[in-house]
């Protein structure tokens, strides 16, 4: 069947479906296979977008020693936050997409290893009307030297209710449909083949084995610790563009 | 003339906004949210089975002794009495065979031998995971993607033996997951990674679940000595033996806990 755009005014609904199907205009949810678009569903937008670079200071080793071992120091550890975001509250605190280096890594991912273990992690902690950079790091023998790493954080919409007095509103810049819950002033997020600015994700980017850790980023990137003797390949996912 | 920048068809909508940049484009899949969830669990990573091994080391130390042991001994010996012979009275002593009872000693070497036993605790290699239900999704769609923020804390910690508790890097807020968070991580003597637990939330059959996991070598514990254990002499008769039993070495409890908040958004991408 042809494709049909149909809008309403009275909703302000506008959508894109398999012509013939007309429930998949007035319940999308139930006939998700049907429709192509519908403004009533809550597309992910980006609201708020940081790129730059945060330069980590350098960690001294461990200088205490313990008495049960003779070469060996006890970990010193200590963290340290960046804001990297502040935006407007939202009412709610967002989901946003961490990239490292241009990798997407696991929440509390080491980012540098010196040694054996001397190590940094990082993980990115949401508020209502922030995003901050946190960084644990500890060592043992090694020091960590100074780090420059390049992130990119998008901070996306949640679903966003119906508001305003304009059920349907299009400018040559612009379009407004459901009352608003479609609104092109985010900017939605679509599907790329290639070069995508991130990947969405349904399932697992790390395992655990023989007491080592295996990263394997959405971009399928393996990052192992020199320890893990599983056989994780890493989870598939759709690489997006904004 | 303005170059309109909104343009739509039967097959397509396609949106840019003033500097050129596209802003929605139906003609790409979409991602949208079918639901969000907020659900908060507990876990408790185990332990690891062991068993001690003990190892005796005996130092013995030389001492001498007098050994007496009560002997009939004989032997000429001057006795001397007062008495007459010949009509003389006189003292006269003669040189007779004695035999008599005496407490004879002599010098001997004994041993004090005193037992140390030291305690080498032995932990067992241990897969372990379990899986927990986020949500369900609605109408049992599968859905494409998840986007998952987890808040939470340590409730309990394990131990190791060489550095104490585990490092944990959950800190308080709410903090992106990314499809997978490590939550504690140990490590041996210089540093190699020897235990470690993260987490993974992942859509299977309609539900959004949870997988915990957590992975360690086998290891030794570090060598403790425990001194004296027991004492014996030789021969026995030179001390009263002292024993005590052989003692537990140090048992590090690897078992932790969190109490988690998962902030879940569910979504599909249109077609």
């Amino acid at each position: 069947m042809p494709k049909k755009l149909f809008a309403n005014g009275v909703s302000g609904d506008v959508a894109i479906y398999e012509g013939g199907h007309e429930a998949a205009f007035t319940s999308p949810l139930a006939n998700l296979d049907k429709v192509y678009f519908h403004s009533s569903l809550d597309y992910v937008g980006v609201a708020h977008i940081y790129n730059g670079v945060i330069s980590h200071p350098a960690r001294a080793a461990s200088a205490e020693s313990d008495k049960y071992l003779v070469n060996n120091k006890r970990p010193l550890n200590g963290t340290q936050e960046w804001p990297l975001l502040s935006f407007p509250n939202a009412g709610y605190v967002p989901h946003g997409i961490l990239v490292v280096n241009g990798e997407q890594m696991p929440g509390a991912a080491p980012v540098q290893r010196n040694g054996a273990a001397s190590s940094r992690y990082i993980m990115l902690r949401m508020t209502q009307t922030s995003a901050i950079l946190r960084e644990h790091w500890h060592t043992f023998n090694d020091s960590l030297a100074a780090l420059n790493v390049t992130y990119s954080l998008y901070v996306f919409t949640g679903p966003i209710a119906q508001s305003g007095d304009k059920t349907l509103l299009i400018t040559p810049t612009q379009m407004i449909a459901s009352r608003g819950k479609l609104n092109t002033s985010y900017r939605y997020i679509r599907s790329v083949a290639a070069n995508p600015d991130f990947r969405l994700i349904r399932g697992p980017v790390a395992d655990v084995r023989g007491g080592g850790l295996r990263i394997v980023t959405p971009a399928g990137t393996v990052i192992d610790d020199g320890v893990y003797n599983g056989s994780f390949a890493g989870t598939p996912s759709k690489g997006c563009s904004i | 003339m303005l170059d309109l920048s909104f343009h739509t068809s039967p097959n397509r909508i396609l949106v840019k906004d003033a500097v050129g940049h596209t802003t929605l484009d139906t003609s790409q899949p979409m991602p949208h949210i079918l639901q969000t969830a907020t659900v908060s669990l507990s876990v408790s990573f185990p332990t690891s089975g062991s068993s001690n091994s003990h190892q005796h080391t005996t130092a013995s130390y030389m001492f001498n002794y007098q050994d007496c042991q009560m002997q009939y001994v004989c032997g000429y010996q001057n006795v001397c009495v007062w008495e007459t012979r010949n009509g003389v009275y006189g003292y006269y002593c003669d040189n007779v065979n004695v035999c008599e009872w005496k407490n004879v000693c002599t010098t001997k070497q004994g041993w004090r031998n005193e037992v140390s036993c030291s305690v080498l605790r032995s932990y067992q290699a241990r897969e372990w995971e379990q899986v927990q239900n986020i949500a369900s999704i609605i109408n049992g769609i599968d859905a494409d993607f998840i986007q998952v923020k987890v808040s939470g804390s340590r409730t309990a910690a394990g131990t190791d033996p060489w550095y104490g508790t585990f490092v944990g890097t959950l800190p308080a807020g709410e903090i992106l997951s990314q499809g997978s968070m490590i939550l504690e991580s140990a490590f041996q003597p210089g540093g190699a990674s020897w235990l470690r637990r993260i987490m993974s939330i992942y859509v299977e059959n309609g539900i959004v679940k949870v997988k915990f996991k957590s992975s360690n070598k086998a290891i030794n514990g570090r060598s403790e000595s425990n001194g004296v254990v027991s004492i014996y002499y030789d021969p026995p008769s030179q001390g009263t033996p002292v024993n005590y039993p052989d003692p537990a070495s140090s048992v590090f409890d690897f078992a932790s806990s969190f109490n988690l908040t998962f902030h879940v958004t569910i979504g599909k991408f249109t077609q």
